[in-house]
């Protein structure tokens, strides 16, 4: 090893001596903030019903579990993914303590007369979309869309009013069009065989998942509309007024757990990507690190704190539904529907 | 019996070549109608490797889920089965009365009552065992009840006319008349069974071969998709198998008896004793005995 190589390796070492001093005083911070307030004086189980399978959307509950946050807090989570069961009935009837939903389907559950209140935004921005294979149909516009076959879900009065309200902000005059239902088989796979022209997917999981496939997708993501299409909070974790009233603390130390499993997905989303496909070994791992990445700086977007709620989006949503008379004026109490009083800085 | 369960087996393997020929088949010829079914089949290559990747998850922990449910739900399946055929044979106005509502009970759809089930019996075993029951134990009631009421009346004449009381009649008679039956419907059973457990994991939670084909399906993973479905296929299969070799041993008066040309076709492989297989049905020796 010669001089210079020496050198260099010594001035490397004391330009990291301040680092490490920094690092030190990150750990040290870091082990002060696990020492968390909201931590329960007995051990509680609680149960979290997903709304889908497990996907990147939950990466931070995941993390949480893995990571070691819930048990710090003194709880047991037992994350449970339906099928049959929609989070907000099992939320509603108590058997289980948290869901996650989306906030169209919470409000109409709501309506219905559900008893769920959202504690936490998962994700800031909506990052659903309309999106057709760029292959076969570009869409430039959402004027392209209006003499296309749409594959829906089984809720055409809420798709066909996006498309409508997509279209009326270009100046184009639809009521209806093409609507096929398909219920949940998979859009892409019918796109790329022709059966249907573009389908409403979540861009995330299904969009990347199409990429991860090497099939090239034409999107038009709702949160480029937003101006048109009030941005509204999907996916949304979700309590109920009852939970809240009787144990507080315990839907406190859930969210303040919660929150820092989001944390660690936004700083390392590769790390947090890694403990999602451990814990669930079904996954595409491809699929999981390039959703999380893309994900990562999305999760808290331009909000002060992950899981933050605006009762603009609320409200904005809620007139977009009783304007296009999907729900009726009235029927929602916005500022009953959501709460921020259990994240970490409040 | 060695022979015919080796036979049997042999009859499943060609089975399984001639499902896979046929696959094949239809692959080539979609491909050369120019839809492409590579994505939406994966070739024995791709189920290989996600067997190997899945081996240890899948022997260990999501099968024997599975197939603790499946065993479970399908035996309490049977015995309410049972018990259910026999108090209506023996009780006009329960059959009456119960008849429509067992039908009623196979209409309803699970995620109609998944809520319930839950609320009944939490997230463990429960709410699955329950949907297996459920799909299950019509086919054994309405077929035994079927043999039970079919019964060659001029057996329980003879038998009534030597002084057997109703229950003698029925141990005697009127229960080992109704068996094939019986195990007809236990076959239908079975055969529902295993899909029984992997829908019952829809409604509840847990680790089986339910959760990881709907994990696999929704990340796109068409060869978990598919090598789920296998392994889901070829439990239920091997489950039928353990039921027919069941009836065979049960019901042995009744194979040995036959002289269709199936068993003079296995005779002629497995150079059975004629003798023995000429000998004259023992049912009525049975019944007098």
């Amino acid at each position: 090893m010669n001089l210079q190589n020496l050198s260099a390796v010594f001035s490397r070492w004391t330009l990291s001596l301040p680092v490490c001093a920094l690092l030190i005083a990150v750990v040290g911070a870091v082990s002060v903030q696990a020492q968390d307030d909201a931590a329960l004086a007995e051990r509680t189980s609680v149960k979290l019903m997903l709304d889908f399978s497990p996907n990147t959307n939950h990466t931070g509950f995941y993390v949480a579990q893995a990571n070691g946050y819930y048990d710090e807090m003194n709880l047991d989570v037992e994350i449970l993914e339906p099928a049959d069961v929609a989070a907000e009935q099992a939320v509603s009837t108590g058997v289980v303590e948290f869901g996650i939903g989306f906030q169209e389907f919470s409000t109409f559950a709501i309506v219905d007369g559900a008893d769920v209140v959202s504690i936490a935004a998962i994700i800031q921005e909506n990052t659903s979309g309309f999106a057709a294979i760029a292959a076969d149909n570009m869409l430039e516009s959402p004027a392209d869309l209006a003499e296309l076959t749409y594959g829906g879900f089984s809720f055409p009065s809420l798709e066909n009013a996006m498309i409508r309200e997509l279209l009326a902000c270009e100046g184009i005059d639809w009521d209806s069009g093409n609507y096929l239902d398909v219920g949940f088989a998979d859009p892409i796979e019918l796109m790329s065989r022709d059966r249907i022209d573009y389908s409403w997917i979540f861009y995330a999981w299904q969009g990347i998942g199409a990429e991860v496939r090497d099939i090239e997708l034409s999107t038009l993501l709702l949160s480029d509309y937003a101006d048109c299409i009030p941005n509204y909070y999907t996916p949304i974790l979700l309590t109920s007024s009852e939970m809240i009233d009787e144990n507080p603390d315990m839907v406190r130390a859930f969210t303040h757990a919660t929150a820092r499993g989001y944390e660690f997905a936004i700083e390392s989303p590769e790390d947090a990507a890694a403990v999602l496909v451990e814990a669930v070994p079904q996954l595409d791992e491809t699929l999981v690190q390039e959703s999380a990445a893309w994900l990562a700086p999305r999760y808290q977007g331009e909000a002060a704190q992950w899981g933050e709620q605006d009762i603009a989006v609320w409200q904005g949503f809620t007139d977009f539904l009783v304007d296009n008379e999907i729900i009726e004026a009235g029927a929602l109490d916005v500022e009953a529907v959501f709460t921020n009083d259990f994240l970490p800085e409040q | 019996m060695l022979r015919r369960i080796v036979l049997w087996l042999m009859g499943a393997g060609v089975a399984a070549l001639v499902l896979a020929g046929t696959a094949q088949l239809a692959r080539e010829w979609s491909a050369v109608q120019g839809d492409d079914l590579q994505s939406l089949v994966p070739t024995s290559a791709q189920l290989a490797v996600a067997w190997d990747t899945h081996r240890a998850d899948i022997l260990g922990v999501y099968l024997p889920n599975t197939l603790r449910v499946t065993l479970i739900g399908l035996a309490i399946a049977i015995t309410l089965g049972l018990l259910l055929a026999t108090l209506m044979d023996f009780f006009p106005p329960l059959r009456w009365t119960l008849y429509p509502v067992l039908i009623v009970s196979q209409t309803v759809p699970t995620f109609a009552i998944a809520v319930i089930l839950i609320l009944l019996f939490g997230f463990g075993d429960g709410p699955k065992i329950i949907v297996v029951v459920l799909f299950c134990f019509f086919a054994v009631t309405t077929n035994t009840l079927d043999g039970l009421r079919g019964v060659d009346q001029t057996y329980v004449d003879l038998v009534r006319t030597m002084g057997a009381s109703p229950l003698a009649i029925w141990w005697k008679v009127r229960l080992p008349a109704a068996l094939p039956n019986f195990f007809g419907g236990v076959r239908l059973a079975t055969t529902y069974s295993v899909v029984g457990a992997v829908i019952g994991e829809y409604v509840g939670s847990g680790e089986g071969m339910g959760k990881f084909l709907q994990r696999s399906y929704r990340s796109f993973q068409t060869d978990q998709v598919f090598l789920a479905v296998a392994i889901i296929a070829g439990l239920s299969v091997l489950l039928v198998a353990l039921v027919t070799l069941t009836e065979m041993l049960t019901l042995r008066w009744r194979y040995i008896g036959q002289t269709t040309r199936i068993t003079r076709f296995i005779q002629f492989f497995t150079q059975t004793d004629a003798r023995q297989t000429r000998r004259v049905p023992s049912q009525t020796k049975e019944v007098i005995s």
